[in-house]
């Protein structure tokens, strides 16, 4: 009877310590997954952060919407607004994993335009945005 | 009896063996987990650290007319960014699959023994647009570049 109850005993703590161990493995395991998937996500957005500036710089140069469209030819992927898609890699590429809007506003000021551009970087499948930039430049003589 | 000791015997040596197997897999998922996420922080250093640093260079010597981009015969295409007005320049190339720079006079030749290493890259070309846009292309991607000075690039 004794040697019964032991046994039993013996049996239910192991169980027991199967399921906490079984637990912690289950624990673990979502930890490393997240890790995974948040280390892939910082490589996206480190990528977004260099379009997002090379769209900048390529704003600051153009004189106006047109003119961008021309800067960034290969990567226009919408020929009424001002979106521009590029691969992982970041190459140019309409159908590519990053998307790139610029919505362009001017304000006359004196002496010129101030054009004012926002940024946004998104993941072409999903829409979720990775990084947003706003910038502006001064154009003499309202060019 | 004899059965109940060795049910008991296997069934210690199972949930042994169970605890060896969830070890084994938690050490060799945390060891790849880790593995790729230094593999990723790695590369967007290096993206960083390449892309970045000509930016930043030429942000720092944006003066009119400072950059030219010229190709020498062994080394490749060259950016000479001039320091103001002293005569002397910085030039970025490549040398043995990395990005280097010296600073020398203008029209010094080049000396890639002298020079500092900046990143890895087998890559390296330039242009400049009709708008002022310098366009530097790495192993790392593109780096664009608009002089915010008059006449910034040639």
């Amino acid at each position: 009877m004794k040697s019964h109850a032991s046994i039993t005993a013996f049996y239910l703590e192991t169980l027991l310590l199967v399921v906490v161990f079984v637990s912690v493995l289950l624990v673990l395991t979502d930890v490393f997954g997240r890790s995974r998937a948040q280390s892939a996500n910082a490589g996206d957005v480190n990528c977004a952060v260099t379009l997002a500036q090379n769209t900048a710089e390529a704003f600051a140069a153009a004189e106006n919407e047109d003119r961008l469209r021309e800067i960034l030819a290969d990567a226009v992927c919408d020929d009424s607004l001002l979106r521009f898609a590029y691969d992982k890699d970041l190459t140019p590429d309409p159908d590519g994993f990053f998307v790139v809007e610029l919505t362009w506003r001017s304000e006359p000021q004196t002496g010129g335009v101030l054009d004012y551009a926002d940024i946004t970087v998104r993941r072409a499948d999903s829409g979720t945005v990775l990084y947003t930039l706003n910038t502006a430049q001064f154009r003499k003589g309202g060019q | 009896m004899k059965s109940h000791a060795s049910y008991t015997g296997l069934y210690t040596i199972a949930v042994a063996a169970l605890f060896l197997a969830g070890f084994l897999m938690l050490v060799i998922l945390g060891a790849r987990s880790y593995q790729a996420a230094a593999a990723g922080e790695s590369a967007n250093m290096q993206q960083r650290a390449l892309l970045s640093y000509l930016t930043t260079t030429l942000k720092g010597y944006d003066t009119a007319g400072a950059v030219q981009i010229s190709e020498d015969a062994s080394l490749g295409t060259v950016i000479s960014i001039a320091d103001g007005t002293s005569g002397y320049a910085l030039r970025l190339y490549v040398s043995d699959g990395n990005l280097v720079e010296d600073y020398a006079a203008k029209d010094a030749a080049l000396d890639p023994a002298m020079a500092s290493v900046i990143a890895p890259t087998n890559t390296f070309s330039a242009e400049i647009s009709e708008d002022g846009l310098l366009s530097v292309t790495t192993d790392a991607g593109t780096a664009l570049f608009t002089a915010r000075s008059e006449g910034g690039g040639r």
